[in-house]
């Protein structure tokens, strides 16, 4: 089986007004919303890197990179320190 | 760590002395917009100083505060007037309006109609919302019959127009209409629109879930999104044909979903909270812009004089 594209999703709450387009419109679901609306990584690895949040932000505030060398753990990193970062904001 | 492009036009395009998050409200289509333009101007390789962003009163005139060009916030409805005497004074320059449905065909409708026949090279980008979303929820030129807004509290009585049909019979070079959902067109729609020697206009539609969907009971941003990509419909690009396009069916997720009748096509859909409408080229025409007429008439003027000249020795 060919190597699957992995991706990392970062999100820049200090911008993020919780609109919600991108939870709603991520045709894989990769992100849920937290307490405040703002979207957090649920599932990195299900990212097919569809750039539909990127494009779609009003805000500025996603970021989808490509990573390189795709694994699990990494996938998992990315999800914490959203969800780190989402506590930071509180 | 190396920059994503996205983030590098971010860092490149937007003001850093701007106080962000901008002043928008949360899942309003101008951002989106913004990012589309940005992403258009990047595309065609034009530098920042290259570029003259103008703007009127409203939502959308907020824009030009954010991107880093040459930029101009002017009064209500006269953008256009304002892009016309800089791009007369210095046609080197690519001038961009960023208006609003209200600013661009109520307040500026006469500079408006005016400009499209006078083809100067102008992009005008009209955002639609169908309300005077700033201001508090006045209804506008596009809000549609039966449509509540703040100063039609039981429905309104008059009927909406066509933006893009309106800048079709006045006589813009190119016509496009594209939607806040449907991203990568709209980025393309601009960039043919920037591109195109002649007065060009593209609406785009939009939503204002704030004054028009509360109102309307049409949901939050998300519902309002869903609807704008339900509503929109292709057309096929009539090249330089003259005439607005015919419907055709599109299948991608990404491209409008199942083609209506081309009768559900009729602009007196927008008339209506929930009509079909088409996304697309409407009008692409060649014909020569004001610069270069007026440059013709500049050259055969000095040829007279010279030549009256002449004979007088």
């Amino acid at each position: 089986m060919a190597k699957k594209k992995s991706y990392r999703q970062h999100i820049f709450y200090d911008w993020c007004k919780a609109c919600g387009l991108c939870v709603a419109f991520c045709p894989k679901q990769v992100y849920r919303r937290n307490e405040e609306g703002q979207p957090v990584v649920a599932d990195a690895a299900k990212c097919v890197g569809c750039r539909f949040c990127e494009l779609h932000c009003p805000d500025f505030a996603i970021t989808i990179s490509a990573v390189d060398a795709p694994s699990r753990s990494a996938a998992a990193h990315t999800a914490q320190t959203s969800i780190e970062e989402a506590a930071d904001e509180r | 760590m190396k920059m994503e492009k996205v983030e590098q036009l971010r860092h490149y395009y937007l003001r850093h002395d701007k106080k962000f998050p901008h002043v928008w409200c949360p899942g309003c289509g101008n951002g989106i917009i913004l990012g589309s333009l940005i992403r258009a101007i990047d595309k065609i390789g034009l530098s920042k100083d290259e570029v003259v962003l103008a703007s009127g009163i409203g939502c959308a005139g907020r824009m030009p505060v954010y991107a880093d060009f040459n930029t101009l916030h002017t009064t209500h409805g006269r953008a256009l007037t304002f892009a016309t005497g800089i791009k007369l004074a210095r046609p080197e320059l690519n001038l961009i309006t960023v208006m609003g449905d209200g600013d661009a065909t109520g307040i500026g409708g006469n500079h408006f109609i005016h400009a499209a026949r006078r083809n100067l090279n102008l992009t005008a980008i009209i955002i639609n919302n169908q309300i005077y979303g700033m201001t508090g929820g006045q209804y506008s030129p596009t809000t549609p019959y039966g449509a509540k807004a703040a100063t039609a509290t039981g429905g309104h009585l008059e009927h909406a127009f066509s933006i893009a049909d309106l800048a079709v019979t006045a006589g813009a070079s190119f016509v496009a209409r594209g939607t806040v959902y449907h991203v990568p067109h709209l980025d393309k729609l601009i960039e043919q629109g920037i591109r195109k020697n002649g007065f060009a206009v593209i609406e785009i539609m939009a939503y204002c879930h704030t004054q028009f969907g509360r109102r309307n009971k049409m949901g939050d941003a998300v519902t309002m999104m869903e609807k704008l990509r339900d509503r929109a419909v292709a057309v096929k690009d009539p090249g330089a044909a003259g005439s607005p396009g015919t419907a055709v069916a599109a299948g991608a997720s990404d491209t409008p979903g199942a083609a209506a009748s081309a009768g559900a096509l009729d602009s007196d859909s927008l008339d209506t909270l929930d009509g079909k409408f088409a996304i697309g080229v409407l009008t692409d025409v060649e014909k020569p812009d004001y610069i270069a007429e007026y440059a013709r008439l500049r050259a055969a003027s000095r040829l007279n004089a010279q030549n009256a000249g002449n004979a007088g020795k």
